[in-house]
């Protein structure tokens, strides 16, 4: 009986042990980086992944790169349409290359100006509310990606690649209907938007309040600078001394800035230009108070090394036609036709 | 029974084990075949890629298959090869670039500055001169020079000079603080529609007397004209045209250059203020010039020339010497036409201007030994005494000062300045002598003497300072000497002491010291001595070498110094 108990006993132990052992190699073999039962490996600076069903670019983006955003670089990377289950994906862990030009031509990013909304009416500066429908359906079924701000200015300054169809809303002088028609259809998109606000405006009777501008702010949209009260800042009236003028340029440029400072907490890093109009001063201005960016009325392509402070804009009109609008999408400067 | 046992418990652990490694490749993704061959694909499509020209995305599928692979030297070798090759590209296409960039063709030059990228994407230079291309220029450089000031530089650049206050602005300048030649500022360039409005006379006006006051008289004209061209009625404008020309003529006057003068001066209207005195007065000294020149060049000796301002002096119309206006010098052509003194009291003025008044004084001098009784220049050298004598009162060197103000000539105001000067002096000299007694009597030697000092400076002649000082002074010897020799530093004292000349209880002080010396010479000799017998011969010499210090002519240490080293040689030897 006796020896029997010891042999147990020493079964036992031999048993516990090699659990321990191929535990350790268990864990040993596994892989650096999010745990998961799926098949994954690592190789320096690529993960590579044999896709399940189910995958899609976005799910793997959020789970290896943090960001669903990013599904597009994965794709590129790969060179692939769709994910077939199987086969292997190889995704980059750093950034591998920040090339958006083509053989053929570079990228553009066109921007969009609207300013007010009515829900049957529409007039040169007003969409009706079907027509912005329209316009954002297009987009989000055509895998049109809507920009920040700030993406839009690390594009500009060659920082980081941009999703090749990338598009940049905006919406200038802070009107109410922004408020009760764009913002409910933006969210349903989910789109960002970048708007342009002159502080004289604001609180008045068809504009925004500051607590409807908060609001949006918090819900993620970017408020920027257009002067205090929307004039002209690229000539001075004919009475008017330089100094004058200069006094001016500055108070349309400062104090709405601060203004937004103070309600949102945010600093002002761009101007959308009144009436898009604008001179060589008010860039020097612009550039030695920290400004990175101006927006004018011109038609025109982005590229990235287009001027910072003369950005292309395509102003929708209540006039326009879903044709028109996707004329003026243009994401691509195609060098082959241009010569 | 147990056999069997083992048997199974061998199986079980086996099945284990077998488990165990399973579960490792269970949770591996791929098989090192699928891993190879993975990175075989990227290779291959990285060679199709290059074959493309597409070489950027050639590098990652390259890069990649690296990463599959990683110690494959084969892999490695072939990217660096195409990254080398990329850069190549990119640096051709870059050049390219900029030559067409210089050719003004900039269409053709942004083509290549983009394919530079394609094939190299982090080629900043490209970016910079894309960005560069699109954009003009925002700001202008400008580097200060030596009579810059805001407002010059407004108008250089600006052509208005009320725009100083934007420089300031964009360099963070204080526009009452001067600027320091060398300065980089940067300008904002303005577009034309800023800077050319439409014509604007009264800022036009003012411009034009701004340049009157810089005495840049070709721009007053200049401005003037276009007012006037406007608006021909402008009596402002015309008044100024005059006033310009007048100016430059007159200058032109001074350098002798008559011909230039009278050229001027006759477009001015001939009812404008003075103006017709002016050019006769020049067209007289004009034609004597001319003819003092002609004969100086026919003969050049000086006794000639002599005679030739005897001639010259005759013949000059009495009307034109006594109807010369005030603002013109009328010692020229009766002294030696070489000496100008308007020329030398210009300057002797802009040195009084830049306080260099022994330069100013030195020239107001030359031209009253050239004629006495040139007033301006007397007043000028007074002038010049006069700052000079105040700028040393101010720097506390009154007596200086007052040497200088006691040359000064005749001239109000003077002799009270003189008394003030005396009397802050006498102040200021009292205090520091009553101050040095202070602390003469708390035993404070050296701060008395110190004090006493800047008594002289302010009056040299103070009475008792002197006297004091060296009073002061013997005291401060009397006493290092006396606590030196307390210290036993005999030789060092009796240095010091020596240098006192008149002191009570000196020379007795000296002689015990020389007792004392003499006494300690004699012990270290006797100590040597004492080494010497205990054969202790190098601490003999040291003692000896002591007893020289105390004494140096004793006549026995020197002996035996010499003889106990050649004592101290003679035994080394031996022991070798």
């Amino acid at each position: 009986m006796k020896t029997r108990g010891k042999k147990l006993s020493a079964l036992l132990l031999c048993f516990l042990f090699l659990i321990l052992i191929s535990a350790c190699m268990h864990t040993q073999k596994k892989i650096k980086g999010p745990q998961d039962d799926r098949a994954t490996r690592t190789y320096g600076k690529i993960i590579v992944v044999k896709a399940q069903a189910g995958d899609t670019f976005s799910s793997l983006a959020a789970k290896y790169l943090n960001d669903s955003s990013k599904d597009w670089l994965i794709r590129e990377f790969n060179d692939m349409k769709t994910i077939e289950p199987g086969k292997n994906i190889v995704i980059p862990r750093k950034l591998f290359w920040r090339s958006r030009l083509k053989v053929n031509g570079f990228q553009t990013v066109p921007v969009f100006l609207y300013h007010k909304f009515s829900n049957k009416t529409s007039g040169k500066y007003s969409v009706t509310q079907a027509a912005f429908e329209e316009q954002m359906k297009y987009l989000k079924e055509n895998e049109y990606r809507i920009i920040t701000l700030n993406q839009f200015l690390n594009f500009l300054d060659y920082n980081a690649p941009l999703h090749p169809k990338s598009v940049l809303l905006t919406f200038d002088d802070g009107w109410e209907s922004m408020y009760d028609i764009a913002f409910p259809i933006l969210k349903k998109y989910g789109f960002p938007a970048t708007l342009f606000v002159y502080t004289d405006f604001i609180g008045k009777d068809q504009a925004m309040s500051w607590d409807q501008i908060r609001e949006l702010a918090e819900y993620g949209f970017d408020i920027q600078c257009h002067t205090k009260t929307h004039q002209d800042l690229s000539e001075s009236d004919k009475d008017e001394s330089f100094e004058d003028y200069f006094a001016d340029l500055e108070k349309e440029i400062l104090i709405p800035s601060h203004l937004i400072a103070r309600h949102l907490n945010k600093k002002c890093t761009c101007l959308a230009y009144p009436f898009g109009k604008t001179n060589s001063l008010v860039t020097a201005f612009l550039m030695e108070h920290g400004y990175r960016a101006g927006f004018t009325f011109d038609k025109g392509q982005n590229p990235f090394f287009v001027n910072n402070f003369l950005i292309r804009r395509t102003s929708v009109s209540g006039n326009c036609t879903i044709e028109e609008f996707i004329k003026n999408l243009d994401i691509f400067f195609d060098e082959r036709e241009s010569k | 029974m147990r056999n069997k046992l083992l048997k199974s418990y061998i199986i079980a652990s086996l099945v284990i084990v077998i488990f165990s490694i399973s579960g490792i490749s269970v949770s591996s993704a791929l098989s090192e075949k699928e891993v190879s061959d993975l990175s075989e694909q990227y290779r291959m499509r990285a060679r199709e890629y290059e074959e493309k020209q597409e070489l950027q995305r050639a590098i990652t599928s390259l890069k990649i298959a690296g990463n599959l692979a990683p110690g494959n030297k084969e892999i490695l070798f072939e990217t660096e090869r195409l990254v080398k090759r990329a850069k190549l590209e990119a640096k051709k296409h870059f050049k390219k670039g900029l030559s067409y960039v210089e050719e003004n063709d900039l269409k053709a030059a942004r083509g290549e500055f983009i394919t530079a990228l394609r094939y190299n994407p982090d080629f900043r230079r490209p970016v910079r001169y894309l960005k560069k291309m699109l954009q003009s220029e925002t700001f202008m450089m400008y580097s200060v020079e030596k009579k810059d000031t805001l407002k010059t530089i407004a108008l250089k650049v600006y052509q208005d000079y009320k725009k100083d206050f934007l420089i300031a602005y964009f360099n963070d300048l204080d526009q009452n603080k001067p600027l320091a030649p060398g300065t980089v500022l940067k300008l904002p360039v303005l577009d034309s529609t800023l800077v050319q409005k439409e014509f604007d006379a009264e800022d036009a006006l003012s411009m034009a007397k701004f340049y009157f006051e810089l005495e840049e008289y070709d721009l007053v004209l200049a401005v003037s004209k276009k007012i006037l061209r406007h608006d021909s009625s402008n009596a402002e404008a015309a008044d100024l045209v005059n006033a310009s020309c007048h100016q430059m003529g007159i200058v032109l006057g001074r350098q002798g250059r008559y011909d230039q003068a009278l050229e001027i001066l006759n477009k001015i209207d001939p009812d404008y203020l003075g103006v017709q005195d002016v050019i006769n007065n020049y067209s007289a000294r004009n034609k004597v010039q001319d003819k003092v020149q002609k004969k100086v060049r026919k003969k050049v000796q000086d006794e000639v020339l002599e005679d030739v301002l005897e001639d010259v002096q005759d013949e000059v119309p009495e009307d034109v010497q006594d109807e010369v206006p005030e603002d013109v010098q009328d010692d020229t052509l009766i002294q030696k036409p070489l000496f100008n003194v308007e020329d030398a009291f210009n300057n002797a003025k802009f040195y009084l201007e830049l306080e260099e008044y022994d330069k100013a004084h030195a020239i107001a001098g030359e031209i009253l030994e050239y004629d006495n009784s040139n007033k301006e220049a007397r007043e000028l050298a007074n002038a010049s005494l006069y700052r000079k004598g105040m700028q040393l009162s101010q720097q506390d060197k009154y007596y200086q000062a007052l040497e200088i103000l006691n040359e000064i000539t005749e001239h109000p105001g003077v002799p009270e300045t003189i008394a003030e000067v005396k009397q802050t002096m006498k102040n200021k000299t009292e205090t520091h002598f009553r101050q040095g007694v202070k602390y003469f009597a708390d035993d404070k030697l050296e701060e008395a003497v110190e004090e006493w000092e800047k008594t002289l400076e302010f009056d040299p002649e103070y009475p008792n300072a002197e006297k004091e000082i060296e009073n002061a002074r013997t005291l401060i010897l009397y006493r290092d000497g006396m606590k030196l020799s307390q210290q036993g530093e005999y030789g060092q004292a009796l240095e010091i002491l020596n240098k006192i000349t008149e002191h009570p209880g000196v020379p007795e002080a000296i002689t015990e010291l020389e007792q004392t010396m003499k006494t300690k010479a004699e012990e270290h000799y006797r100590q040597g001595v004492k080494y010497f017998v205990d054969e202790k011969l190098k601490e003999a010499v040291e003692e000896w070498e002591k007893t020289l210090e105390f004494d140096p002519e004793h006549s026995n240490a020197e002996k035996e110094i010499e003889n106990t080293r050649n004592l101290i040689q003679k035994l080394k030897k031996n022991n070798q």
